[in-house]
């Protein structure tokens, strides 16, 4: 047991970990930073992902310890200053690319990383680089025209027939 | 009253907390002193307990307690779960051996919970559980799905459940005889997951006289029955909520033992204790869905009109009956059974076999895709084998639109429906006519492609009844309580939606509260495509009971014909209008507490049944197997469309979970009743990667079932794709043996290299 120190969503932050202690665990446990979500333990479904030193990772997968001193962003530092939502979640609402909102955290959180990679994704690319994160809801249509739509282009044709 | 069917997509009123990380999911919101609770688990399929030694485990450090069978009977808990059982054929009710709510002195599956350890913290917990000295003799499991084999209960020879059936078997075997054709096929579903993101959980408190179970459920009414007569509660003294659900698909429906044994803790302890499924734990002990195998024929006369048809199923139950189970794959299964057509002559005969594996229940549909995947599929041979079309095979035996009411094999009826037209609209919107062209580009390519149609047939149930209730706040503000639960649908936006467009109030003004059993008395939860249907109708027979309550009161100042419209009270002799939220002020101001509250409830007269026509083409490397999905298009008659962005999202997510039955999903256990699909990394879910976008045209035909005209939308996704994708591949293959899912690229591939 000892003392993890991490830049979390810009305020500096101190919880205790034991060595086992997984940053997922760290974040909601010992800071109460519920957002992020544990969906699977083995690295699948993405809904842990929050971004330390500007990467993505599967917070699930990553140990409190190993990361003391890191800057970790989590979606609960995602929305804009004023407190309004951050372009990706405004597409996300935009687009009604969310419906029980678990695998949410996760999706935002890797698409803010894909598209700090990649502004401007085809809609392959979209698909391609969220492999990792699985959402059992939406069947992934409105989460990639969200992702597309936030980076700027034109998705108008993708929604409900005319009647 | 308002004018119905303003159809609107607003924003949703539950995103804001859910996209910024303040989403309220159970374990999201447990009380931080909440004790931890942790399950030791069956590690074989079949066994006799032998040794089950707690003591280790009990002076572990920061264990408060460690429950087993024992600890509960003791306790005075109720020995066993409780299930809805058939009637057999012989008139004699299906099996029920007990289902304990920890294992006694036999195990039956590999996840069967054994013991609860509780501990201050989840590691503690977990590392107590390792410490439980259990020892098994193995007994020989039953998996195959058939009677026979080693005998899992006393109670049910042969291992069988229960042996049902539906219909006329003279008739159909009459029309068997006389037929000019007959086409058979039989259909292997395969056993799945519901897998929601969040996996289950429960946590509970005890007061000293009330229990309080927060659970991820659909709906808190028959836990809060259960809990109290499991644990012997005056149902007063229990309280049930739920919070946000992170996806239910049926599986949350069901009571299952762990709540009960977390309830028991928190009473026995005094304290908060809280149970988060891991993964693994999930997929070892939710209920798993669908796994069954069907025997399916029709009978045709020379003009290839339907003359009868005749399934039996075998249905795989798991280990103990779960709540519904022996009703998914009997009568739920017969609702639909004979999908959109005129059918003279037909019947169902399921029977249920126990196996040595995890209870099986509910999920996306419940019966329903089932039954409309074998008929389909079974459509499909038939026009293949035949030589026919299988847009006309279908349309000529359609159940022609004059011919409504139609009384249904399960004694059901269906008021309408417009299937001709559906078909033909989804003929046109999937540019069927350019398929031969897309066909011969793709073999240009050494590809296969292949188009596959389902027609579905879909039945809304659940309970007839729901409630509304609303209650007005001094501060101009109201409370709309509904018996429905949102599982992630949207019901909050829906709901507010509705009420606000019925009675002018703002959308800002109102809060919806859903799962409380202390501040709603009953309701249906959420189930069987039910939601929208019920808990609009139930809405506006409040708001009719509500308004004209103030019309009465505001009478004497405004005149005596006062009407309520477009949001305001007006009367032809006044100028003077109010609106609802000022005629509460103003009975608030006069003492008249009475209008602060209204509440009604109301019954459908039928159900609805949403129908449709799903076509997939899918572009198929006979080399490799791959499989690509190129067009999916979904023209459904789901009545009137309430919110149609959050229709369009539940067909989206009904359909790839179709497509995960079909093509990629499936429970496998070793021949010992070990499952090898243990994690996601093993069970394969359907990717952003695997799917194109979809194509959701809506193609109504309103019902005159229910005010609002519509027919219920969220199950449908799953029913109509299954096998519309099953179909494509089998399109894609030509003549051959009857495919079978999930058709994984190792499948196909053998499935082709066979062909070639």
């Amino acid at each position: 047991m000892g003392k993890v120190t991490m830049t979390v969503n810009g305020r500096q932050m101190t919880a205790e970990a034991e060595g086992r202690t997984l940053l997922s665990t760290w974040l909601r446990e010992g800071l109460g930073l519920t957002g992020t979500h544990v969906g699977c333990d083995t690295s699948q479904c993405g809904a842990c992902v929050v971004h330390v030193d500007g990467q993505p990772v599967k917070s699930c997968t990553a140990l409190a310890m190993d990361l003391d001193g890191a800057e970790v962003r989590t979606i609960e530092g995602m929305a804009n200053a004023d407190g309004s939502l951050s372009a990706i979640q405004q597409a996300f609402q935009d687009h009604h690319g969310l419906q029980c909102g678990f695998c949410t955290p996760g999706m935002v959180m890797a698409a803010a990383a894909l598209l700090k990679e990649n502004p401007k994704p085809t809609e392959a690319e979209v698909r391609h680089y969220l492999e990792g994160n699985i959402c059992r809801c939406t069947g992934y249509h409105n989460i990639v025209k969200a992702v597309l739509a936030a980076s700027g282009q034109d998705v108008s044709g993708l929604g409900i027939a005319a009647e | 009253m308002q004018a119905f069917g303003k159809s609107q997509s607003v924003h949703r009123i539950e995103d804001r907390r859910l996209l910024t990380g303040q989403g309220r999911f159970l374990d999201d919101i447990a009380p931080r002193d909440a004790l931890h609770a942790v399950f030791l688990r069956a590690p074989i399929a079949h066994g006799r307990i032998t040794a089950l030694d707690l003591s280790d485990a009990r002076a572990a450090p920061g264990v408060h307690a460690v429950f087993d069978a024992a600890a509960l009977a003791q306790a005075g808990l109720a020995p066993a779960m409780e299930a809805s059982l058939r009637t057999n054929r012989d008139g004699s009710q299906g099996a029920n051996p007990p289902r304990p709510l920890l294992a006694g002195d036999r195990v039956c599956f590999v996840g069967q919970p054994v013991a609860m350890v509780v501990a201050d913290t989840a590691a503690q917990a977990r590392d107590a559980a390792e410490m439980i000295d259990l020892d098994l003799d193995p007994l020989p499991a039953h998996l195959a799905l058939e009677p026979g084999g080693p005998q899992i209960h006393p109670e049910a020879p042969e291992n069988i459940a229960y042996d049902w059936a539906i219909g006329d078997e003279q008739a159909v075997e009459a029309a068997f005889a006389r037929a000019a054709r007959r086409v058979a096929i039989t259909v292997e579903q395969p056993r799945l997951l519901a897998a929601s993101m969040e996996p289950r959980g429960a946590c509970a408190e005890w007061d000293g006289q009330r229990l309080h179970l927060c659970f991820s459920g659909q709906g808190v009414w028959t836990m809060k029955e259960r809990l109290a007569r499991m644990l012997h509660l005056a149902p007063a003294d229990v309280r049930v909520t739920i919070p946000d659900v992170g996806g239910g698909f049926g599986m949350k429906a069901m009571p299952h033992p762990e709540y009960f044994v977390v309830a028991h803790a928190a009473r026995a302890l005094g304290r908060a204790v809280r149970w988060a499924s891991d993964r693994s734990e999930a997929i070892l002990s939710d209920n798993s869905a669908r796994d069954l195998r069907s025997d399916a024929e029709l009978a045709l006369d020379e003009n290839y009109r339907i003359l009868a048809y005749r399934v039996r199923n075998w249905s795989n139950l798991g280990a103990f009956n779960s709540e519904f189970a022996q009703g998914i794959q009997s009568g739920l299964f017969s609702m639909v059974a004979t999908g959109a057509y005129a059918i003279p002559a037909a019947m169902v005969h399921s029977r249920g076999i126990y196996t040595n594996t995890t209870q099986v229940d509910a999920y996306r549909g419940a019966g329903r895709p089932e039954a409309i995947t074998v008929l389909e599929r079974l459509m499909d041979k038939a026009a293949r084998q035949l030589g026919q079309c299988p847009f006309d095979l279908r349309r000529r035996n359609f159940i022609a639109p004059d011919a409504f009411p139609h009384d249904t094999l399960a004694q059901d009826r269906i008021m309408d429906g417009e299937f001709a037209r559906v078909l033909e609209r989804a003929r046109a919107e999937a540019d069927v006519a350019g398929f031969p062209a897309r066909r011969a580009e793709s073999e240009a390519r050494g590809m296969r492609r292949g188009l596959g149609l389902c027609f579905y047939i879909e039945s809304i149930l659940g309970n007839p009844t729901e409630g509304a209730a609303v209650e007005f706040h001094a501060d101009g503000t109201l409370t709309l309580f509904v018996g429905t639960q949102s599982n992630g649908q949207g019901h909050e936006t829906v709901f507010a939606q509705f009420l606000a467009d019925q009675t002018g109030v703002p959308l800002d003004a109102i809060r919806v509260v859903q799962g409380d059993s202390d501040r709603i008395a009953r309701g249906g939860g959420t189930g069987g495509s039910r939601s929208v249907t019920v808990q609009t109708t139930a809405t506006v027979a409040m708001v009719g009971q509500m308004t004209e309550a103030f019309a009465a009161f505001l009478a004497p100042e405004l005149g005596a014909d006062v009407a309520f419209e477009d949001g305001t009270f007006r009367a032809a002799g006044s100028n003077r209008t109010l609106t609802l939220i000022e005629a509460a002020a103003l009975a608030r101001a006069e003492g008249r507490d009475d209008l602060l509250r209204h509440e009604a409830s109301a019954t459908l007269e039928a159900r609805s049944y949403p129908n449709g026509a799903h076509l997939a083409e899918v572009e198929i490397d006979p080399e490799t197997g791959a499989l690509r999905l190129e067009r999916y298009t979904a023209v459904d008659d789901f009545g009137n469309l309430l919110h149609p962005r959050l229709v369009e999202g539940q067909v989206h997510g009904g359909i790839v979970q179709g497509f995960g039955q079909a093509l990629s999903e499936r429970v496998v256990f070793d021949p010992d009743g070990q499952p090898l699909t243990g994690s996601f990394m093993d069970y394969a879910l359907p990717r952003a990667s695997d799917l194109p976008f979809l194509r959701f045209v809506s193609e109504p035909v309103p019902t005159a079932t229910n005010p609002l005209g519509v027919k219920g939308c969220g199950e449908a996704g799953t029913v109509g794709s299954i096998a519309a994708l099953v179909n494509a591949v089998q399109d894609a293959l030509g003549d051959g043996a009857d495919v079978q899912m999930p058709l994984t690229p190792q499948r196909i591939w053998e499935l082709f290299a066979r062909s070639a």
